[in-house]
């Protein structure tokens, strides 16, 4: 019949070569090799190569490197790994170098010379999940790792690499199949003598799975907040320092600022970390009501922004203080934050709540930082043993999971044939394997190799 | 037979269930066939219950009478009580199941049999295949006679190397009192065929003349008849009941000091029997603390007063067995008329087979029924249909007939079976078939039509009858949703009112809420109304599991190339490659439910295609 013939044919085995440390100036950079020739691609790159026969698996050793004009390029600590037992599952040898960016590309590039290639993007782990090594989670976890900006978000990406999520689906899966085996009996051996269905402990057993369900739907909000970082709007009138107080907060003079009101049209992006915690500082336009034309969209848009913000700064002129409010229109958390109190009596200030700084003269800023950590974070720590939730694609599917057991729940309570309730749950089933992996899905496996960046 | 009548385009061996079926479609189909088999007047014999149908089973045999089988001519014929199992839930998994005439049933097949054009019975057994290089071209006779045929169907049942058990009492036997058949399993063997061991059990037969009914709940036939075949006869024979009766503590202990006198605990018998259809005294062992076990008696025919104790299989010695059946109430002066018992037989692992049945090593030879790891009549008579059919069409150089998961169960069945390594005896369950609210019992005629004609077994006027109901179901369908009707003070579609779990099309004709024409459509073409009024009920649901159908057949549809070398795929587990290795899949679907086989390999095999595919 008319149908293509796929062959499947043998994976590339060539040996492969790249920078295994993000590019920039670091104390240290990491070369790797991978494949059958690593050995070899490392023996002919060192002085006295016989010290690496004797060398032992995932055992440090000194080396000077060569060029190929036998001139030392560097010296090095190199550590190799034999298949199976190695990230890639393939002959690995990683090659620490002092961090200069000219000399680990110098080092790529002698790998190259002498069998290497240089690898592709991800293709290290696309090696190790042909391999076996990861799974699909855990290959997806890798990606974040290689791009974690705060400690938090490396650990949510190693917890995830670790396989909690996965074990935590398992445990919920397998309840939902404990279910369905009820059901199914009753299907399939409707002509013995079986206890009738017990459509209350089964009602109380969805009910158990759902609150499960939902717990894990939460933990993506923890989840995502730990890769991806707060996002932090800076908004408030006209001219009362927003731009002032944002390149105070970063460090940096990224923002134009100027006493003219209407100084920030389009907003100012940053990342900082506070406390191990990513921070996506915004700096937008002022907000003024009478505003037309042009500022008016300027407004329309930081309202806009706030809609999405983890948190709202509502910053107000220290003068107008006693008036300071959060205003109705942001559905977001809000602090609002007194700027300019050098301009004004501090005693004055005591009278509220609110925080207080000067912008301009750097007072107060550690208390933003700190209320903001206490605020958003806090509830949040990321506890060892949690299952996380860090990806778009997860929670969506736990969410779809969850319509099919509330469907399962509703089929129960109406009464209308117990074989639809099994056609709900194995669709929950379906879902939350999509998540570990375990139907296989083309087109997860097109979006994730996609998104590997060189190295890892 | 002289040198000229040795010859045949198909042979089949064994007429058993499969046999019967694979010997009827191939002479059906125009070819020249015999069906060579131990005893001829002992054709689709029902070597245990006397019943077709029940759960899932049912299913298949709906399926076999839309493909053009003919177990379902043969029950309709035989019927003596009807009933359709869990109509208390949704109608994709009712399933109908009729009680037989044992003897009846048997003779129907004889006379089917015997009127049908091209198809010669030939009484004796086969010993041995004839085997050109690697291709089957024959078979010999006991008596020593070649028979040449272009194709060969073995269903050999629970004959090959059998031997039954009673107590401590054993024998080489195929059914109690018919000799088994060896040498043909050997010769499988030798031809590299790798065998299992099975076993599986029988209740005791019980004289209906010493049992006091009085004291049993009985159980009645539905009033409505229930057919299998589109042609049925226009009466129903009459119908006897069932009856339901319990062991108790007394039972229990009378088996249980038994224990050591039965092969099944003495070690005696090492073929591995199904866990859904335990014997009583494995009942007693494994689930001691229940404190009664139901038993049904069903009859075994109108013109005998025999019945089969349903509930009741066991191998243990024959003065137990009935000690232990006079403690229940109501049986307490029963007669034993033969005992029950346990046979061991050779059967071979089913993922040797192609998907049309035919085995991978040798050429022409097809594998059907119990000895590819089944158990019951309905799955024996489906795989038999399937390998009788394509025989043929390997010999008229046609592709073969291959079902697929989501088109029928007989699909489900031997997709399993040729991708599984069996634990156990396989019986078919609604919940193996993954699209079941699509592989109904009742729409089994419609859904197979397009196949059915490929297959050309079914005469014009049936399949004419099908396309009927097909084009006026959705004429229903069109009028169900567009026509308004004014019920609990809002005027909608009818679709929309049935959609309500309480409201059908009957209990709205019983209410008369439909407008007559309507009403006159409904009742001139009832199965195509049903048809629709179930899509309509369901509809949110189908369009689902269609939509679920869809994704599969997106796996299905990436055909892996056959005799390719697993082995140089680094990167998949070693147990799937061992699996992908043995079985040659032919399509990444079938290669995902091997066993041993992990998503995780699925994902290996879909990159390694997909690297492939981007340099070609
Ligand atoms: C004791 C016992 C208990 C059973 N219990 C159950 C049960 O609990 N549940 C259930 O679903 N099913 C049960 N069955 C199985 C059921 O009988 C079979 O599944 C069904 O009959 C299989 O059909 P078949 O066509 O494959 O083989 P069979 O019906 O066994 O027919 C095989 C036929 O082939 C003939 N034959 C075999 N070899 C040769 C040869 N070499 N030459 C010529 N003729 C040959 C035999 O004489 C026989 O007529 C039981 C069977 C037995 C014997
Ligand atoms: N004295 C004093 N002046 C400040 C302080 N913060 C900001 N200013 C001054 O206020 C003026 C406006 O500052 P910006 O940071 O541009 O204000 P903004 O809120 O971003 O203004 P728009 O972008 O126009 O909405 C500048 O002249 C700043 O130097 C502060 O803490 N103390
Ligand atoms: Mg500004």
């Amino acid at each position: 019949m008319g149908e293509k013939i796929q062959t499947p044919v043998e994976t590339k085995k060539d040996t492969i070569v790249a920078r295994a440390t993000a590019p920039g100036i670091g104390a240290i950079g990491i070369v790797r090799v991978s494949g059958t020739e690593a050995f070899s691609v490392l023996a002919n790159i060192v002085r006295k190569k016989e010290k690496l026969n004797a060398l032992k698996d995932k055992q440090m050793q000194l080396v000077d490197i060569l060029d190929k004009d036998g001139v030392i390029v560097d010296q090095a600590m190199v550590v190799k790994f034999s298949e199976p037992h190695s990230y890639t599952g393939e002959n690995v040898v990683e090659i620490f170098l002092h961090g200069s960016p000219f000399i680990i590309s110098q080092v790529i590039d002698l790998c190259c010379r002498v069998g290497a290639r240089l690898a592709e993007p991800g293709e290290f782990t696309l090696r190790a999940f042909l391999n076996g090594r990861l799974d699909l989670t855990q290959a997806e976890a890798v990606s974040d790792l290689i791009s974690a900006s705060g400690k938090a978000s490396h650990r949510a990406a190693l917890l995830q690499k670790q396989g909690n999520l996965s074990e935590r689906i398992h445990q919920i899966r397998d309840r939902i199949i404990s279910v369905l085996g009820l059901i199914e009996l009753d299907i399939d051996f409707t002509d013995q003598e079986l206890p009738l269905l017990d459509n209350t402990k089964i009602m109380g057993d969805l009910e158990d799975i759902f609150e499960l369900l939902e717990d894990l739907l939460k933990s993506y909000q923890r989840g995502r907040l730990a890769m991806e970082g707060a996002v932090i709007v800076i908004g408030g009138p006209p001219n009362v320092g927003k731009s002032t107080l944002f390149n105070a907060l970063i460090g940096e003079d990224k923002a134009i600022t100027h006493d003219v009101p209407g100084t920030t049209r389009d907003a100012v992006e940053a990342m900082v970390e506070w406390g191990g915690w990513t921070v996506r500082l915004v700096d937008s336009a002022g907000i003024d009501e009478e505003y037309s034309g042009v500022d008016q969209q300027a407004v329309d848009r930081s309202k806009r922004l706030t809609e999405t913000a983890d948190l709202v700064l509502w910053v107000v002129d220290a003068v107008d203080a006693e008036k300071a409010e959060k205003p109705s229109w942001i559905t977001a958390k809000c602090m609002i934050v007194i700027n300019k109190v050098d301009l004004v009596d501090e005693s004055i200030l005591s009278t509220f709540d609110f925080i207080a700084v000067s912008a301009l003269k750097r007072l107060g800023l550690d208390r933003i930082k700190d209320d903001v950590i206490s605020d958003i974070f806090e509830d949040n720590r990321i506890i060892e043993s949690t299952a996380l939730l860090t990806k778009e694609r997860h929670h969506k599917a736990v969410e779809a999971a969850i319509g099919f057991i509330v469907n399962a729940k509703f089929i129960f309570q109406e009464g209308s044939g117990i074989e639809l309730a099994a056609f709900e749950l194995n669709e929950a089933v379906h879902k939350l394997q999509e998540i570990t992996g375990e139907i296989t899905n083309d087109d997860i496996l097109q979006d994730i190799f996609s998104r590997f960046c060189l190295g890892k | 037979m002289n040198e000229q009548s040795r010859k045949f385009d198909v042979i089949v061996v064994g007429g058993g269930h499969a046999g019967c079926e694979a010997a009827s479609a191939a002479a059906r189909l125009g070819c020249r066939t015999v069906l060579i088999t131990q005893d001829a007047k002992k054709l689709a014999a029902m070597s245990c219950n006397p019943a077709i149908g029940g759960l899932a089973k049912g299913h298949l045999v709906r399926e076999i009478d839309a493909l053009g089988g003919i177990m379902g001519v043969i029950t309709d014929r035989s019927s003596i009580q009807c009933r359709m199992l869990n109509r208390s839930k949704g109608p994709a998994v009712w399933s109908p199941r009729v009680q037989c005439d044992r003897l009846r049933y048997s003779e129907e097949m004889v006379a089917l049999i015997r009127e049908t054009e091209n198809l010669e019975v030939c009484e004796g057994e086969v010993v041995d295949l004839i085997i050109n290089g690697s291709t089957c071209v024959g078979v010999v006779h006991k008596n020593g006679v070649e028979i040449a045929g272009q194709r060969t169907v073995l269903c050999g049942g629970t004959f090959w190397n059998a031997v039954i058990h009673i107590g401590e009492w054993s024998t080489a036997a195929g059914r109690i009192f018919e000799a088994p058949a060896v040498g043909l399993s050997d010769s499988l063997s030798r031809l590299g065929l790798q065998k299992i061991r099975l076993k599986t059990g029988t209740p005791p037969r019980l004289d209906g003349k010493t049992i006091d009914f009085s004291k049993l709940d009985q159980q009645d036939s539905d009033p409505e008849p229930i057919w299998f075949s589109q042609n049925h006869p226009s009466e129903q024979s009459p119908q006897k009941p069932c009856f339901l009766a319990y062991t108790n503590d007394a039972t229990h202990k009378l088996l249980s000091s038994g224990l050591d006198r039965s092969p099944l605990y003495s070690g005696r018998i090492g073929g591995t029997g199904p866990r859904y259809c335990p014997s009583i005294e494995d009942k007693i062992v494994r689930f001691a603390d229940k404190e009664r076990h139901q038993l049904f008696l069903e009859p075994e025919g109108l013109e005998t007063d025999e019945y089969y104790i349903n509930g009741f299989s066991t191998s243990m010695p024959e003065d137990i067995q009935e000690a232990a059946l006079k403690t229940v109430p109501g049986l307490e002066r029963v007669k034993v008329n033969r005992p029950g018992y346990a046979v061991e037989y050779d059967a071979f692992q089913a993922n040797q087979l192609k998907n049309s049945l035919e085995t991978k090593l040798v050429r022409h030879l097809y594998l059907a029924g119990q000895v590819n790891g089944t158990s019951g009549y309905e799955e024996a008579a489906a795989q038999g249909l399937i390998a009788g059919i394509n025989a043929v069409r390997s010999l008229t150089q046609k592709d073969p007939i291959i079902l697929g998961r989501d088109q029928a169960y007989a699909g489900v069945l031997i997709d399993d079976l040729i991708t599984k390594v069996p634990v156990e005896p396989y019986r078919m369950f609604t919940s193996r078939a993954e699209f079941r609210l699509l592989l109904r019992q009742d729409n089994a005629h419609l859904r197979l039509y397009e196949i059915a004609k490929d297959i050309g077994l079914k005469s014009k006027a049936n399949l004419a009858a099908i396309a009927d109901v097909k084009n006026t179901a959705k004429i229903v369908f069109i009028e169900l949703k567009s026509t308004r009707i004014k019920l609990f003070d809002t005027t909608q579609p009818i679709a929309v009112f049935l959609k309500r779990p309480e409201i059908t099309l009957q209990s709205l004709m019983r209410d008369q809420s439909l407008p007559d024409r309507t009403v006159d459509l409904i009742r001139l073409h009832s199965e195509a109304a049903r048809q629709a009024e179930l899509e309509i009920k369901y509809e949110g649901y189908l369009v689902r599991q269609r939509a679920q159908v869809d994704a599969f057949r997106k796996m299905e549809n990436q055909k892996l190339q056959s005799n390719f070398n697993y082995t140089s795929i680094n990167a998949l587990s070693a147990e799937a490659r061992h699996a992908l290795q043995g079985t040659q899949p032919s399509t990444l679907g079938q290669a995902s439910r091997l066993p041993g086989v992990r998503p995780a390999d699925i994902s290996v095999l879909m990159v390694v295609l997909r690297q492939n595919y981007q340099r070609s």
